[in-house]
């Protein structure tokens, strides 16, 4: 009877889709030149941008909906709904004025009050944004199309907070959706976006279709990173969940797909070698890998104990052993990424040379005497499970008595909140990457935050010397003395060690000769891109 | 078969075959599945006994800085994505492997004798164990063990006891009708009648009759549960990834073998020599122990 | 006939309540409270507990299976935890691929490998058999992925033949759904026509045994006709019965296929359900596929009498 009521479902599913296709899509829907296939790095499993940090949910977020600001290729905060903005000489009162013509999926007009009520919405979840809220008085809808925060005291990254590109980015929603609670019950998807999500084509698992916004206003500069024009040139993009990684390059060689996010790093020499494909950096700044041990639990509550994980670690191994192809590799000894603007080592010199006897005496001093250390291993995601494995072996090196628990990732970061002791479904320690563009600022870069509050990030850091200093960046410094306190902060950084880096490297992404305009702009978009016979 | 196999054999005889070797030479040479299955499997099984001698690395050794170098002298077999010794990892391998497969088959072995005994004995129970086991069988097994390891914590005992949860039915099965025909001989009931009693009946009639196809049976579940482990590893629900098997070493391999083939090939090739030997010691053990096939093959041509 | 017919039917019945039973015990024997596990830890007290309500686990086990059942017999499966829609409409969106592959590589299969067994068991011993045999063995001894990516870097990446992934609806014409599916089935058919073969031969070698085939050759019928009239014709039951056992090989093989062939079938569906502890999911596919299994062996069971006379019901 299940089979019955499968192949009725089947067919209402088949007829549904068709009455959808043919009403709501113009007639080169069938046309397959007018679709970009893209294989993206995950699966889409949850719509709403402000419940998860998942980079596939913030992805998703900038192809259906919009943001009032966004970052430029430079990584300047540039105007996108917002058409114009005052602040008043006390940089106390800002004004955003949002452009004409600008309306939501469903065919209403986006309004101030949308804005306002997105913005608390993601204000409740992102450091930034609660840093924001925490210093803003109030926040209020002057009219349809303007609204103003008032502040506290001065808040040195007002544009940059709106234009923040990831990890909880401010995308502009419904005020009635905005107003419920992040979940990740599956909802009905109205933006204002470039993209229009076909929500009865979704298949979890298999494929997510978006066709073209016909009624986006696009600004009328050219596209600059996620600044400027956003022109939909395309009818259609499918995102196609191909999981074996082995397939995915093949697809992509096949010319079966056009794009290929986040290419296993072996096969970057062989996409390279092949005169059809491109690979390029999808973020200029790539990213940083990160040790993270649990500071609620011993030994890792002693800053000795986490000294010695820099101790323990030789960045080039980790790098060979993700197998990040020859000069995409920077040892990187800033917490505060390299390449940056604020890029130093102070205090950093120790920590440049492997010393695994030293590690043992520091983990010895730190009182620990061989108890099991539970180190999460991802296995689902090649560089992290690779460094894992790196980690595993360093720490027996050292002497420690390591359990290593084989997990996927999406196990993994469930149970990285547990803040109990391992033997109660708690952890040591686990290894992860964030985007370098985050930890660029003090203010970004969540996994530096050691404010002893329960609401860091795993791992809970607690450490008021460290944290002063990055409370200092909250205050209008200088650019020379954001430059000194830099210095101290990854001087104290390297001695109170909130997580080890294992080093920098690229995000990657790969894609056919026949797209046209795709650019390095932080996140695979496909705004701009043009498909060409 | 005799006669094409003795016209081969006839071009070189065994030279010093007489009296009872000769007798198992010719009981063997008309089976040669049996010494072809047999050696290779021995030979295998020898060659991961030995791996802690033979063994060149600590297969467990992480080495980032020699990943993906082909075979030379310093790493027989080249190295894997993490610069681990395949060499020595296939060595060690094989016995997780090999562990994985004999022990599932003799725990479906014994799960079955016991199951199939009880129920070809207690007329009362029979109906109900065999209906679970036709149950059971309806299951595929894959899915049942993917379902099994992910819910368990991973580790060799649990992907044992997956593997061996359904091949229990046939074993179960196999055995039941053995003790049924048995029971139906005269000379049984007999047996039966005298009072003779259970563990008597069981070690003098049953298990005699019961233990040739159970032995070929248990050859084909070892040697599925050897590449069922393959599977599980590469769906991720397999021996955890710090264990070397052949299974997740081939699972891990695979997203190199556009480039470093040896990674996957020689991890490959032993499952496959051994599943392939198992097999073939199954295959012709079969012939040998059913009487009912040889007897045929024999008078048949 | 019919009452044996209705008798056959009516057996399989406690097959499929046993099943169900297995199937529902799994979820309760695992260590650990499931709502729990399958919240995450990520989850409050209220989640899991609504989880716990969702599930009915607040309930008396034997009050929770008639639930079960009783939801079971009306075709609701429940509700996928991870996407929140119902299991039978993902099952039903995924069913249409699966079923295309399991049968294509069965047709494929059974016309490969019977005539094989039948070959290997007439020249039983020579050299040919022997050749037959080995090679059943060896594609039955190599992973189906391995063999699978063999097959799409030749196929796909370096003659450019055939597509590496993904699946074709047999509404959008023969074409592209043949392409789309020569490769996973002929991955997936290996495995089972090296077991078809093999026992193929067996049955056939039993049946050559006979007295009335030697009786036809002794009269003097060509080797053909004898082979595959009256030998396979006798042959036939207990090949045909492996057909149907294999099938569970089939269906479990389905789950790898899908994976590397990117196709979005019930295997993937129930992968990705695995790793995501989504429990409904599980129970509805495995129940499915057993199911399945089962009705067809019925069906199998019931056509002998189409392949050999002498059955009497």
């Amino acid at each position: 009877m299940n089979i019955l009521t499968g192949l009725t479902s089947i067919r209402a599913l088949l007829g549904a889709t068709a009455v959808g296709l043919c009403l709501s899509v113009s007639p080169t829907v069938a046309q397959s030149s007018s679709t970009i296939k893209a294989v993206m790095q995950a699966d889409l499993a949850i719509l709403d941008p402000t419940f998860t940090t998942a980079t596939i949910t913030t992805d998703f977020g900038y192809m259906v909906y919009d943001t009032l600001f966004a970052l430029d290729s430079k990584g300047e905060p540039k105007p996108q709904m917002v058409d114009r903005y005052e602040k008043s000489a006390d940089l106390l009162t800002w004004t955003f004025t949002l452009r004409e013509g600008l309306k939501w999926h469903d065919g209403t007009a986006v309004t101030a009050a949308d804005a306002v009520a997105s913005l608390k919405r993601w204000g409740a979840v992102d450091s930034l944004g609660k840093s924001l809220m925490a210093t803003t008085e109030k926040m209020d809808a002057l009219n349809d199309k303007s609204f103003q925060i008032i502040l506290k005291k001065p808040f040195p990254l007002v544009l940059e907070a709106l234009a923040k590109p990831s990890a909880y980015t401010p995308f502009i929603y419904q005020k009635a959706f905005a107003e419920t609670p992040p979940s990740q019950a599956k909802h009905k998807v109205v933006g204002s976006g470039p993209f229009i999500f076909v929500d009865e084509e979704w298949r979890p698992g298999n494929r997510v279709v978006f066709r073209r916004n016909p009624n986006y206003v696009s600004r009328s500069e050219p596209q600059d990173g996620l600044a400027g024009g956003k022109v939909a040139k395309v009818e259609r993009v499918e995102w196609i969940a191909i999981p074996d990684p082995n397939t995915a390059v093949a697809a992509l060689q096949n010319g079966e797909i056009h794009f290929l996010d986040n290419p296993l790093m072996d096969f970057v020499p062989v996409l390279e070698d092949d005169p059809d494909i491109t690979v390029y950096p999808v973020d200029k700044l790539g990213q940083t890998g990160m040790i993270r041990p649990n500071h609620l639990q011993k030994p890792f509550d002693n800053p000795k104990a986490r000294q010695a994980l820099v101790k323990l670690v030789k960045q080039s191994d980790f790098g060979a052993a993700m197998g990040v192809p020859k000069g995409h590799f920077i040892e990187c000894y800033s917490y505060l990424g390299c390449n940056t603007p604020l890029e130093n080592d102070t205090g950093a010199e120790a920590a440049k040379t492997q010393d695994i006897a030293e590690a043992k005496k520091l983990l010895a001093e730190a009182g620990y005497a061989g108890e099991k250390i539970v180190v999460m291993q991802p296995t689902d995601i090649a560089i992290l499970n690779s460094s894992t494995q790196v980690l595993i072996q360093n720490l027996r090196n050292a002497g420690v008595n390591v359990d290593a628990q084989a997990m996927d990732w999406g196990t993994l970061v469930n149970r990285r909140n547990n803040k109990n002791t391992p033997a109660e479904g708690g952890w040591h320690l686990f290894i992860t990457t964030n985007f370098t563009s985050n930890l660029a600022s003090p203010i970004t870069h969540s996994y530096l935050q050691a404010s002893c509050d329960a609401a860091t990030s795993p791992g809970w850091p607690c450490d008021k010397d460290l944290q002063a200093l990055t409370d200092k960046f909250q205050g209008a410094l200088s650019p020379e003395e954001r430059k000194t306190t830099a210095a101290e902060l990854n001087k104290a950084a390297y001695k109170s060690v909130p997580y080890a880096s294992f080093g920098q490297m690229p995000i990657l992404a790969a894609y056919r000769k026949e797209l046209k305009g795709v650019q390095t702009s932080r996140l695979p978009v496909f705004f701009g891109v043009s498909l060409e016979k | 078969m005799d006669q094409v196999l003795g016209s081969t054999i006839t071009t070189t005889p065994p030279p010093m075959a007489r009296g009872r070797w000769r007798t198992v030479l010719r009981a063997v040479f008309r089976h040669p599945r049996i010494v072809v299955g047999g050696a290779l499997f021995a030979v295998i099984t020898l060659l991961t006994l030995l791996a802690p001698w033979l063994a060149t690395h600590d297969p467990m050794q992480i080495n980032p800085v020699e990943r993906l170098q082909a075979p030379s002298a310093a790493h027989l077999l080249g190295t894997d994505g993490l610069g681990r010794d395949v060499f020595s990892r296939v060595l060690y391998g094989g016995r997780v492997s090999l562990f994985v497969g004999l022990s599932s088959a003799l725990a479906a072995s014994l799960a079955g004798l016991v199951l199939g005994l009880v129920s070809g004995y207690v007329r009362a129970i029979d109906n109900i164990v065999m209906l679970v086991m036709t149950g059971l069988m309806a299951i595929p097994g894959i899915l049942l063990a993917i379902a099994f390891t992910t819910l368990s914590s991973a580790s060799v005992a649990t992907v044992v006891i997956a593997i061996t949860i359904p091949e229990v039915p046939r074993t179960a099965r196999l055995v039941r009708s053995t003790v049924l025909s048995i029971r139906e001989q005269p000379y049984v009931d007999a047996a039966i009648v005298t009072g003779t009693s259970f563990p008597r009946l069981l070690l003098r009639h049953i298990f005699p009759n019961a233990a040739a196809p159970l032995i070929v049976q248990a050859t084909f579940i070892c040697a599925s549960a050897i590449i069922v482990e393959a599977y599980l590893s590469f769906l991720g629900a397999g021996t955890p990834p710090e264990i070397p098997s052949w299974g997740n070493m081939i699972a891990e391999a695979r997203n190199f073998l556009r480039f470093a083939v040896w990674i996957l090939l020689y991890p490959s090739l032993l499952l496959g020599v051994a599943v392939l030997s198992i097999n073939l010691l199954g295959d012709g053990l079969r012939d040998w122990l059913d009487p009912r096939l040889s007897g045929r093959l024999t008078e048949g041509r | 006939m019919l009452t044996y017919i209705m008798g056959r039917i009516l057996s399989s019945i406690p097959v499929m309540a046993v099943i169900a039973v297995i199937v529902f015990m799994l979820l309760h024997l695992t260590p650990g409270d499931p709502a729990a596990i399958i919240a995450g830890d990520q989850a409050s007290a209220a989640d899991v507990e609504r989880i716990r309500q969702a599930l009915g686990l607040n309930r008396s086990l034997p009050e929770q299976f008639i639930t079960w059942v009783g939801q079971i017999l009306t075709g609701d499966l429940g509700t996928s935890i991870y996407t929140g829609r119902p299991v039978t409409e993902l099952i039903a969106q995924r069913l249409e691929p699966t079923v295309s592959l399991a049968l294509l590589t069965l047709v494929v299969a059974v016309l490969v490998a019977v005539p094989i067994g039948v070959i290997a068991a007439w020249k039983a011993g020579t050299w040919v058999d022997w050749a037959l045999m080995f090679v059943a063995i060896l594609f039955f001894s190599i992973p189906i992925f391995i063999t699978g990516y063999f097959l799409v870097f030749n196929f796909s990446i370096q003659w450019r033949l055939l597509p590496v992934q993904g699946y074709r609806s047999f509404s959008g014409g023969i074409g592209p759904f043949l392409s789309h599916l020569v490769l996973p089935a002929v991955s997936l058919g290996l495995v089972y026509a090296s077991l078809l073969a093999r026992m193929s031969r067996t049955a056939m070698l039993e049946v050559l045994h006979q007295d009335y085939i030697r009786t036809a050759r002794a009269k003097g019928l060509g080797s053909g006709k004898v082979l595959f009239i009256h030998a396979l014709k006798n042959a036939a039951v207990p090949i045909i019965t492996t057909i149907g056992t294999g099938l569970v090989l089939l269906l479990g093989g389905v789950v790898v296929v899908e994976s590397v062939f990117a196709i979005p079938g019930v295997g993937r569906l129930t992968v990705d359900a695995v790793l995501r502890r989504d429990y409904p999911i599980i129970q509805g596919v495995i129940l499915l596929f057993s199911f399945a299994y089962v009705i067809v062996n019925l069906g199998i069971d019931l056509s002998y009498r189409l392949v050999d006379p002498r059955i009497r019901y």
